[in-house]
């Protein structure tokens, strides 16, 4: 059994949170406002989400991870709870083998999000099958949007996760 | 007993996070309005994306203008600082000139509609894009209530979702939920027009044998109950005939670009219907 590392102070936590999670939400807004083609609009407060669970305790992992949804979920569309949905899925498998495996392992932090970003692409595939109207097969837009989307977020888990674990586990060690 | 706890700890956990997740879902069916907690994250994250879009346009800009210093720099050296507080003071001048123009287009279409119309501003656009609904800065005290027709000078935009005290989401006419009855202008054909794929519309019920060509301009008409008669909400792309079914396949593009809308008006009818229905059932439900 690997032992997990010793939490993070919150004092020093809090702020550092705070300012990625603006940071993010800025790139976020940036995508939305540039009207960013659909297949690049990834999700980046899930790198947040997998990137903070070694420093947070379970329990506060999953309240992060809740209210963060809860934000975005205020801030975009009609379908409620689709990232409160997805962050909470993602603390349950990132908890659930938190015993057998290091966390901080990059490999393992980029296998996660490509986990989610499964599981948040079957919930928009569900919600696009059940309402729009599609001329062309359905095919079509799992190859021109999904995929590509499952493509670039998993190549931006290593671009984005590396900087956020560590600069969030810069001061693990007092 | 523990033990057996302890050995599907797991598959409880996953069970507990899956319920979770359905339970989440199944808001959808409930939530009609924008609660407090919203608003309170809506009135925080407000100002950032005001500041946000105001440095945004400032550094496209600053950015045009900076290409056009540079020659001028090339020409004559000595005039360049003089140039320079012209040039933001231009700036200045030109963005209020672009947001007069912006406001007397919207003041000439508000207009030629006879329903009073209240000016928004797009406060944010959906983050994930697949869900096709922004956020305005109106809200309950403004006279906003559910369904109400939201419009800009090019035309159709969509109908209020939710509404807050200050806060209503807006559901976009590329959105599949978002149905308008519509006619094509030129000869009084009528459909319905609704989101087909998180970009364009699809203009449905309407008979294999109707004259329905590329090009047709669609205009609401008014008999869905939500939108006034007349205004402008697509033009047709693409159509298909298919012999073995009785409607054919319409493909609409939407004529107000979604996805850069900035400033909308919110038409409320100045003799609600629906508000006064609402107040009646809210009556009927209240009474014992």
């Amino acid at each position: 059994m690997i032992k997990r590392k010793p939490h993070l102070e919150y004092r020093y936590l809090l702020p550092r949170l705070l300012i990625i999670m603006l940071l993010l939400l800025f790139c976020q807004w940036l995508m939305a406002y540039l009207a960013f083609p659909l297949y690049a609009r990834i999700d980046l407060f899930l790198y947040l989400i997998v990137g903070v669970a070694p420093v947070l305790k379970p329990l506060h992992h999953l309240l992060f991870a809740v209210s963060t949804g809860y934000i975005l979920d205020t801030l975009s569309g009609r379908l409620w709870g689709f990232h409160i949905a997805t962050y909470t899925c993602a603390v349950a498998f990132m908890h659930l083998a938190a015993d057998e495996t290091e966390m901080r392992s990059l490999p393992y932090q980029v296998i996660l999000t490509a986990l989610c970003v499964i599981i948040q692409e079957i919930f928009i595939l569900v919600y696009a099958v059940n309402s729009y109207e599609f001329f062309s097969s359905l095919t079509d837009f799992v190859v021109s949007i999904l995929i590509p989307r499952f493509g670039i977020t998993v190549l931006g888990a290593i671009l984005f996760l590396i900087p956020i674990s560590a600069w969030l586990a810069g001061r693990s060690e007092p | 007993m523990w033990s057996l706890m302890r050995r599907i700890k797991g598959f409880l956990i996953v069970l507990l996070i899956l319920s979770l997740t359905f339970y989440i879902f199944s808001l959808n069916y409930k939530r009609h309005t924008i609660d407090s907690l919203q608003q309170v994250i809506l009135n925080l994250t407000m100002p950032l994306f005001s500041a946000w879009t105001e440095v945004f346009h400032s550094v496209q800009g600053l950015l045009s203008k900076y290409v056009w210093l540079v020659k001028v720099e090339e020409e004559n050296e000595a005039l360049r600082k003089e140039i320079a507080r012209l040039e933001n003071e231009l700036l200045v001048y030109k963005e209020a000139y672009i947001e007069n123009l912006r406001l007397r287009r919207l003041l000439e279409f508000r207009n030629t509609v006879e329903w009073k119309s209240v000016p928004a501003l797009v406060v944010v656009n959906d983050l994930s894009g697949f869900f096709q609904s922004v956020i305005i800065n109106r809200g309950n005290r403004d006279g906003i209530f559910e369904n109400t027709p939201v419009v800009n000078e090019e035309g159709v935009v969509g109908r209020v979702l939710n509404v807050g005290k200050s806060f209503a989401r807006v559901m976009l006419l590329t959105d599949p939920a978002s149905a308008v009855d519509v006619y094509v202008q030129r000869n009084r054909i009528r459909g319905i027009v609704v989101g087909k794929d998180f970009q364009s519309c699809a203009l449905k019920y309407v008979r294999n044998d109707a004259d329905i060509k590329p090009g047709d301009l669609l205009i609401t008409s008014g008999k869905d109950g939500i939108f006034p008669e007349g205004l402008k909400v697509g033009i047709v792309k693409v159509n298909y005939k298919d012999p073995l079914k009785i409607f054919q396949q319409v493909e609409v593009t939407p004529i107000v670009r979604l996805a850069y809308i900035e400033e909308v008006l919110v038409l409320v009818p100045s003799e609600s219907p629906h508000r006064e229905l609402r107040g009646q059932n809210d009556k009927k439900k209240t009474s014992p």
